[in-house]
């Protein structure tokens, strides 16, 4: 059994990534719906909206690296 | 690290020259032309005989979509100049007849096919009604107006409690019943007088009244007449589809060739549309690049005997330059995600040699696995031979490929098995089992890829001058200095007091003021989250190895079972690692791409170059 505190740690860790996965999916979402449109209408803008429907991925490395830190909190 | 060097150009030429000096632009393929906008000088109008010329390409191209023809189709030009010389149609007004001739043959046999199809469709309505009576027995002149009689025909969903209905109101009728498709056919006669209640009950059962065209007539004979011209129309039909297949074969080749010649021909008529002209002469404004400046002055003048005048323009370089990228292969290979994102501009550095070392690179640490290395590199391979248009991304990929095999020995990982038996695979790095260690390598790449990005961004503004150089690109690279020093003084690891460092830190906040205003101040935070964002590049990875793990060890839990278990074990095996090789070939390719466009191209790219179409280029 691992106590209160190491659990708490680890939910935490859970929250940070899974929050931030669900609001870079939303973001994404919306962006890419919207890109899509735009494509469909000129070929050419591809490159310009991929950028936009990415933007969004950083969030969920900042949930990762924070979920990450707070794992190592465990190992020690 | 530049985009080739261009120099605009000014031809003036009589009028009388024009057709032999567009013909040699053609085929030189140099010459990036400006489409002049009408000024103190007219817009020039077509040559000679270019009406006649587009009139056959729109024949040619209209006979190529009547027969279907697929414009792409391999050529044979051997069997084109037998087959041209045989009929003696080698100059354009041979070509135009024989095209208009072709034209009308084959608009007429389309009319025909047109009508016999109308005629079988209505031939086989009349042999359905036909077959329809004839099934119920009955003579189509029974459901004439009557005066005693009322007369019923058509679908209804339940025939038997219809009848029974019908046997409850009266007992004086006569009915004929016939199953067609999913519904039954009623041929019903009744008294006038019961006619309305009829109708309501049939209501009921959904009737559907069917009314025949034909009215009087023998069911026998006509339905064998009609069988008849039935044969007789599908015969006419086979004769004009194999006249038309004939012409589709025989002329196809022909076609083809001239549906490509033609458009050449017809760009060449129509380019004076893109000249200015005065009464009897002729202006053409171009871009052609420098290494190629003398070749062209030579072989203008030559051509024209000297009768043409050759102005090298001084243009202002901000102006729309056509950018040509030059590089050698494997280089040349990463122009296409240039293009994806934008072509540079013509003072800019082009950065695609160095997207041709990093992308690769990232790619590599991402995926890094011998297995899975060379899964991909063979896919690669065999796609370039299958899709020859597509072997620009491809030789990218290819050296991204041989790049994850490099990694994957570093890792020391094949099909993310980190031991084979019981002989540990040697590796530099397990990605496994050092993530932090992976963790701030991946920061410390984004660190420097990012400050490259400034670096370049400096170079790139020295050109609007040394300050603007120093406010808009040097203050981030002075801020990032300032933090470094506050970090390492306050972490007392130099003997300097923390007010220096936070002292350069406020110098540089003060030029970016200067240079890029608040939105510079805006954007301070990305300092931080840009070369994080780079830890994707572990992140990414240990997904794919995870993934690897966990199908390595739920086959192999099956396989040790022995018999049908162990043949689950090798299916899960197999659709497990290609699925991760799918995700681990998109995954790192779009985050890769995304690294460079998002975090590298913002320090310094602008981008919006308009690529270099020389004219006579197919598109």
């Amino acid at each position: 059994m691992v106590d209160i505190g190491t659990g708490l740690i680890a939910l935490s860790a859970g929250i940070a990534i899974g929050v931030s996965a669900i609001a870079a999916a939303w973001a994404e979402q919306q962006i890419g719906a919207a890109a899509v449109g735009a494509t469909a209408e000129n070929e050419k803008l591809f490159g310009k909206v991929l950028i936009l429907t990415v933007i969004p991925e950083t969030i969920v490395i900042f949930g990762l690296v924070i979920a990450y830190l707070l794992i190592q909190k465990i190992a020690i | 690290m530049k985009p080739e060097e261009m120099v605009k150009v000014q031809l003036l030429c009589a009028k009388k020259q024009l057709r032999k000096v567009i013909k040699e632009l053609h085929t030189m393929k140099i010459l990036h032309i400006v489409d002049h906008v009408k000024g103190e000088l007219d817009i020039g109008s077509p040559l000679e005989g270019s009406a006649r010329v587009s009139e056959t390409l729109v024949k040619i191209r209209g006979i190529i979509s009547y027969l279907k023809i697929d414009p792409e189709t391999k050529v044979n030009e051997k069997e084109f100049d037998r087959f041209v010389n045989k009929r003696g149609i080698t100059d354009i007004e041979s070509v135009s007849k024989t095209a208009g001739r072709l034209y009308e043959e084959i608009v007429s046999l389309l009319a025909e096919q047109k009508e016999i199809e109308s005629q079988v469709a209505s031939l086989s309505k009349s042999l359905e009604e036909i077959s329809i009576l004839r099934e119920l027995n009955v003579d189509p002149s029974f459901f004439r107006e009557s005066q005693s009689l009322a007369s019923f025909l058509g679908t209804v969903n339940d025939a038997r409690s219809l009848l029974s209905e019908l046997r409850a109101l009266t007992q004086d009728y006569e009915v004929s019943v016939a199953p067609v498709e999913k519904k039954t056919m009623i041929a019903l006669f009744v008294r006038k007088k019961k006619k309305q209640e009829v109708q309501q009950i049939l209501s009921r059962y959904n009737f559907q009244e069917f009314r025949p065209a034909i009215k009087e007539g023998d069911l026998k004979k006509m339905h064998d007449e009609g069988k008849d011209s039935m044969a007789r129309l599908k015969a006419r039909q086979g004769k004009v589809m194999q006249k038309l297949d004939k012409l589709t074969k025989e002329w196809s080749n022909f076609l083809v060739i001239n549906e490509k010649r033609l458009s050449s021909l017809v760009e060449q008529e129509n380019a004076p549309l893109r000249f200015a002209e005065t009464k009897s002469t002729s202006l053409i404004t171009g871009w052609v690049p420098l290494k190629d400046y003398d070749k062209f002055f030579m072989r203008m003048n030559e051509l024209t005997q000297g009768k043409i005048v050759i102005n090298r323009v001084d243009a202002d370089h901000d102006a729309d330059v056509p950018i040509k990228l030059n590089h050698v292969q494997p280089v040349k290979s990463f122009e296409w995600f240039m293009e994806l994102y934008s072509l540079p501009h013509y003072k800019e550095i082009d950065p695609t040699i160095m997207m041709f070392i990093t992308f690769p690179l990232f790619f590599g640490f991402m995926l890094g696995d011998v297995g899975y290395g060379l899964v991909t590199l063979a896919f690669f391979l065999a796609l370039r031979k299958l899709m020859p248009d597509m072997r620009f991304l491809l030789n990218a990929m290819v050296l991204c490929s041989l790049s994850s095999i490099a990694f994957g020995l570093i890792y020391g990982e094949v099909f993310g098995f980190e031991q084979i038996g019981h002989w540990h695979i040697p590796h530099l790095i397990s990605r496994t089992h050092e993530v932090t260690t992976m963790l701030i390598i991946a920061v410390a790449i984004g660190a420097i890829h990012v400050n490259v990005g400034f670096i370049i961004g400096f170079f790139n503004e020295l050109h609007h001058g040394l300050w603007r150089a120093i406010t808009e690109k040097g203050s981030w690279l002075i801020i990032e200095a300032g933090i470094i020093l506050l970090v390492l003084s306050i972490l007392s690891l130099i003997p300097f007091d923390w007010i220096l460092g936070a002292a350069i830190i406020l110098l540089g906040i003060i030029l970016l003021i200067l240079g890029e205003g608040a939105k510079g101040v805006i954007e301070l935070p990305t300092l931080a989250s840009h070369a994080l964002s780079y830890a994707r590049l572990m992140a990414v990875g240990l997904a794919s190895v995870v993934l690897a793990l966990v199908i390595n060890e739920n086959s192999m839990e099956f396989i040790k079972g022995g018999g049908v278990m162990t043949a689950v074990g090798i299916l899960i095996l197999v659709i497990g690692h290609t699925v991760n090789i799918a995700l681990g070939v998109i995954g790192p390719f779009l985050h890769s791409l995304r690294l460079h466009y998002v975090e590298f191209f913002t320090k310094f790219y602008k981008g919006g170059g308009k690529r270099y179409t020389p004219f006579g280029e197919e598109v």
